[in-house]
């Protein structure tokens, strides 16, 4: 039937064999992991994109700087045991503490 | 040496010498690509072996053909759907030239074929380089794709036909 054959024969590439054992013996676990991470990293791609995006976005507090919008500010709280002290500011939106931990000079 | 029952692995490895060629030209004139080409040729191969045990040697040929097939129509519907198969990038490397007017033109025959096997409907493209490069008879090609054996004999002419038709008015 191929005595007329109309395309050429192109040789495969050299090491075929070795990489075809190679597959073999890998555990069929690794082999599939490959191919489980892009198919996961498009899948979260895809979702990305799906999902609408949010037009009017509400930060609370200092977050809103972010995007563009006034800081409402926030309350400074000190964690550790010790003193805030707070200093005159001319920018009422800028707030100065002097922090001392209790037991420095 | 032969069991009747299952695939041995000398029985496999036999098997993949002798057919790792074909099958590799063949699937790389569906999916275009010497990488996509190999790992059909492989995952045929594979797909057979973990089935050793079920396999009959004497189907062997045709259930690796089968799944080769079956392998390349589905890269070839993840192409169309990803739709940036790039011409110059999937070239196979054509043999040493012996200059570089030679080689520009095996490129270009190896363009204009292309364009011409991907312009042939797929029951046709099927016929063609199965009739092309699996060595099997029409009867066993016709049971392989469950047609009757006159439509790929028909199948076959009609395909040659139209690519050289085609590859004739590029020529000119």
């Amino acid at each position: 039937m191929n005595e007329d054959r109309i395309m050429a024969q192109l040789a495969p590439p050299a090491g075929g064999w070795q990489r075809l054992l190679m597959r073999r013996d890998t555990p069929a676990r690794d082999r599939l992991l490959g191919p489980s991470l892009a198919a996961a990293g498009t899948l979260a791609v895809v979702l990305l994109l799906a999902i609408p995006q949010t037009p009017d976005l509400h930060l609370p507090w200092n977050g809103g700087r972010l995007v563009g919008q006034p800081s409402e500010g926030v309350d400074l709280r000190v964690m550790d045991p010790g003193y805030a002290t707070a200093l005159p500011s001319d920018d009422p939106r800028v707030r100065f503490y002097w922090l001392q931990h209790r037991g420095t000079p | 040496m032969s069991d009747a029952r299952g695939l041995s692995a000398t029985e496999w490895q036999d098997l993949y010498r002798r057919l790792e060629k074909p099958l590799y030209n063949f699937a790389f004139r569906y999916v275009w690509s010497a990488q996509d080409a190999e790992d059909v040729v492989h995952d045929a191969f594979l797909q057979i072996w973990e089935r050793r045990e079920h396999t009959l040697v004497a189907t062997a040929d045709r259930y690796i053909w089968v799944t080769a097939l079956n392998r390349c129509r589905k890269l070839r519907r993840w192409a169309r759907l990803k739709c940036f198969v790039q011409i110059e990038d999937s070239l196979h490397e054509v043999p040493a030239a012996e200059n570089v007017e030679t080689e520009a033109a095996h490129r270009e025959e190896e363009v204009g074929l292309r364009a011409a096997i991907e312009r042939l409907p797929e029951r046709l493209r099927a016929v063609l380089l199965l009739a092309e490069f699996s060595d099997m008879s029409y009867e066993a090609i016709a049971q392989l794709l469950s047609i009757p054996a006159g439509t790929v004999a028909s199948r076959r002419h009609l395909a040659v036909k139209q690519l050289r038709e085609w590859i004739r008015s590029t020529d000119r």
